[in-house]
């Protein structure tokens, strides 16, 4: 499988490829008030209100270094019982795209109850990539604020 | 009032008062034995006249007649006596006897009235013929005696003499008992009046006495109970307690005595409290004198060991001027010496002065050089921007494209390849341009660092010309300077010599002054021990003072 590198401070991380829709520049995001901090705000991607987390701030609580690698990476967030929505993630480094298995990815044993999209680890040549669960990434609740589509239609 | 009378009654007076009682009672009991010793004088004296005499001349009388007469006549009858000599013997007896019964009759008439002095004059008138009778019987004797008719004179011896010889004896022991009894009747008299007296002079020693006693009691007390308040209080002041005043209310002579006494402890309260606070005064009057003397002492040491430092100072200002005077001689001949290297100096500095300018020139030129190439490496920095931009791009697109691939799964394998090569190149485009831009922003600092070691060595350059005429300037004005300078060294090195000269006379003039300060320190250090004494002293006459108590309004 495919799986897209990037960074997060000094950290390596790694999603798989078949989750992401594009990798888009990093641009100007609308902010949403009264959210938690780590969500970054509203991007307009071809007509459409998408929302944007800053992975930095999700885990090193601090907002993600404006360099030329830092990119938006739109994925597919699975919502509802079959239903996806796209939502982006902001991070740093976004350039390399690597081919490996998810069976590389070896359980650490430690599951934090803040942070439980961080997945096992694998060893790369140029040092250790974790792996984001990008179901969990999102907490119930700011899941349910944000994708609340049903009240939408309504 | 009568209390008052004898509380305001003086000592002397009672004194006189109780003497005079004495006198007066001395006098009575004086007189009282005088008049009865007079009594009893009188007594005797009458006893004596009327009764002693009287019986003395009866006597005598009896003798002349027993013995003259009758015997002379007896003798005369018997021859033994001469007849001139009986009758003369007669004669003389016929004579004495009128007399002598003349005087014991005439003493009866003053005789005191008792009743034995009647039944006297009874008896002498019964005597008085019997006497008569023998001066008749005497007168015819004397006539038979010139006669010598002896017969005749017997006759008259028998007839007549005899006879009247027993009478005459009875009636002289009749007189002899009245006297005897009328004696013991006086006697009698004067022992009663004794007795009287007696009585009237012992109760009158008695009462004097006890009057004496009584009085002499009262005296006493009264002067006793005055003194021992007075020497109560003199006691108290003699232990030093001033307050102490007497309260008497008689207005005798301790009256007075105890006004002097308690005006004279106000007296002394007042000035002893006077002399009291006088002490504290003093005392602190002395107290400051020692401190400011203190302090003086300080100071005429400080001012002595400054005098001192001023001295040595001065000493140092005389040995300095005068090493001065030698440095200004160096100073005058190096300053001579500079004068000429100076002028020598300016015209070098003018050959520098171009130099300098056309150095200024060529910095111009180099500066202008480095703009240009800073301008360059700035175009080659933007080309390089642009560069890495479109590696950027490329590294975006072909990771999509990868992703794409891999979603297509078997048909986009040939297109993942590509796509990674693509990758690949932009990640080397992306190396290769960070290398030109590290070495641009190398060389445009480079340039930069240039232009500005430039623009500060031309400013330098500037500066330095615009130094180098300034010093040329200031070298022609230093140069006449110092040539103006020398005339004027010279005056200093004068001016220092009659410096040397005044410091030496300040140096001793200060050793003057350092005697005095010395002198002053003596002085003080004698005042010190002058004021030790008298802090000594005051404090003796605090102690001592202190002893008397005074009221507190008065302190």
């Amino acid at each position: 499988m495919l799986l897209l590198h990037f960074e997060i401070g000094e950290g390596k991380y790694a999603l798989p490829a078949e989750r992401v829709l594009k990798v888009l520049p990093y641009i100007k995001l609308k902010k949403i008030p009264k959210t938690p901090e780590f969500v970054a705000g509203f991007m307009n991607y071809r007509g459409r209100l998408i929302p944007v987390i800053d992975l930095c701030s999700l885990i090193l609580d601090r907002p993600c270094n404006p360099f030329l690698s830092t990119r938006i990476i739109l994925i597919d967030y699975p919502f509802g019982k079959e239903g996806t929505a796209p939502l982006g993630l902001i991070a740093e480094c976004v350039t390399e795209a690597v081919h490996g298995n998810e069976s590389d990815f070896v359980f650490s044993g430690l599951k934090h109850q803040d942070s439980p999209f961080l997945g096992g680890v694998a060893l790369d040549e140029e040092g250790m990539v974790q792996f984001i669960e990008t179901n969990l990434l999102l907490p119930g609740q700011v899941r349910d604020m944000l994708f609340n589509y049903e009240n939408m239609r309504a | 009032m009568r209390a008052n009378f004898f509380k305001n009654l003086t000592v002397k007076g009672r004194l006189a008062g109780f003497v005079g009682f004495l006198l007066s009672l001395l006098v009575a009991s004086g007189l009282g034995g005088l008049s009865g010793m007079r009594s009893a004088n009188h007594a005797l004296s009458t006893v004596y006249r009327h009764q002693v005499i009287p019986l003395k001349n009866l006597k005598e009388i009896e003798d002349l007649f027993n013995r003259q007469i009758i015997d002379t006549t007896q003798r005369a009858l018997n021859g033994q006596l001469s007849w001139d000599v009986a009758r003369r013997t007669v004669e003389q007896a016929k004579e004495d006897i009128p007399g002598k019964w003349k005087l014991v009759y005439e003493t009866d008439v003053d005789s005191s009235g008792n009743e034995f002095e009647a039944r006297r004059t009874k008896d002498l008138a019964e005597t008085a013929p019997l006497i008569k009778a023998i001066e008749d019987v005497s007168q015819k004797l004397i006539a038979a005696l010139q006669q010598k008719d002896t017969k005749r004179l017997s006759a008259l011896m028998t007839n007549d003499l005899l006879p009247l010889a027993e009478p005459l004896g009875e009636k002289v022991n009749i007189l002899l008992n009245d006297s005897l009894a009328s004696a013991k009747t006086e006697y009698e008299r004067v022992q009663k009046n004794y007795k009287i007296s007696k009585f009237a002079f012992i109760a009158t020693l008695l009462i004097a006495i006890a009057v004496s006693l009584f009085a002499s009691f009262m005296l006493i007390k009264g002067i006793d109970n005055s003194l021992s308040l007075i020497r109560e209080a003199m006691g108290r002041m003699k232990e030093g307690d001033l307050t102490q005043r007497i309260e008497y209310d008689r207005k005798d002579e301790f009256g007075e005595l105890i006004e002097g006494f308690n005006c004279m402890a106000d007296y002394l309260s007042t000035l002893i409290s006077q002399v009291q606070k006088s002490g504290i005064q003093l005392a602190s009057s002395i107290t400051e004198f020692a401190a400011t003397t203190k302090e003086q002492a300080t100071m005429t040491n400080e001012q002595a060991a400054a005098a001192n430092q001023i001295a040595a100072s001065t000493n140092e200002i005389a040995a300095t001027a005068s090493s001065l005077k030698d440095t200004m001689n160096e100073v005058l001949k190096v300053a001579r010496g500079t004068a000429k290297a100076a002028a020598s100096g300016r015209e070098g500095l003018s050959s520098i002065d171009d130099s300098m300018g056309r150095m200024e020139e060529a910095t111009g030129t180099i500066v202008a050089k480095l703009g240009i190439l800073s301008e360059k490496a700035g175009k080659i920095a933007g080309v390089v921007q642009t560069i890495n931009k479109v590696a950027d791009q490329t590294n975006l697109l072909s990771l999509n494209a990868a992703i794409e691939a891999e979603k297509a799964g078997d048909y986009g394998s040939g297109f993942a390849v590509v796509a990674t090569e693509i990758r690949r190149l932009a990640d080397q485009t992306a190396v290769a341009t960070y290398d030109i831009e590290q070495m641009v922003q190398d060389v445009q600092s480079a340039v930069s660092s240039g232009v500005m070691g430039m623009d500060k060595f031309a400013e330098q350059v500037h500066s330095s010309v615009i130094n180098i005429r300034q010093i040329g300037a200031q070298l022609s004005s230093m140069i006449n300077e110092i040539q103006g300078l020398i005339p004027q060294i010279e005056a200093v090195n004068e001016g220092m010599e009659s410096q040397s000269l005044g410091a030496k006379q300040i140096s001793e003039a200060i050793s003057h002054l350092n005697e005095g300060a010395q002198k002053a320190a003596a002085a003080i250090n004698q005042t010190n021990s002058v004021i030790f004494e008298l802090n000594k002293s005051s404090l003796i006459l605090q102690d001592e003072v202190s002893r008397f108590k005074v009221d507190k309004d008065q302190a």
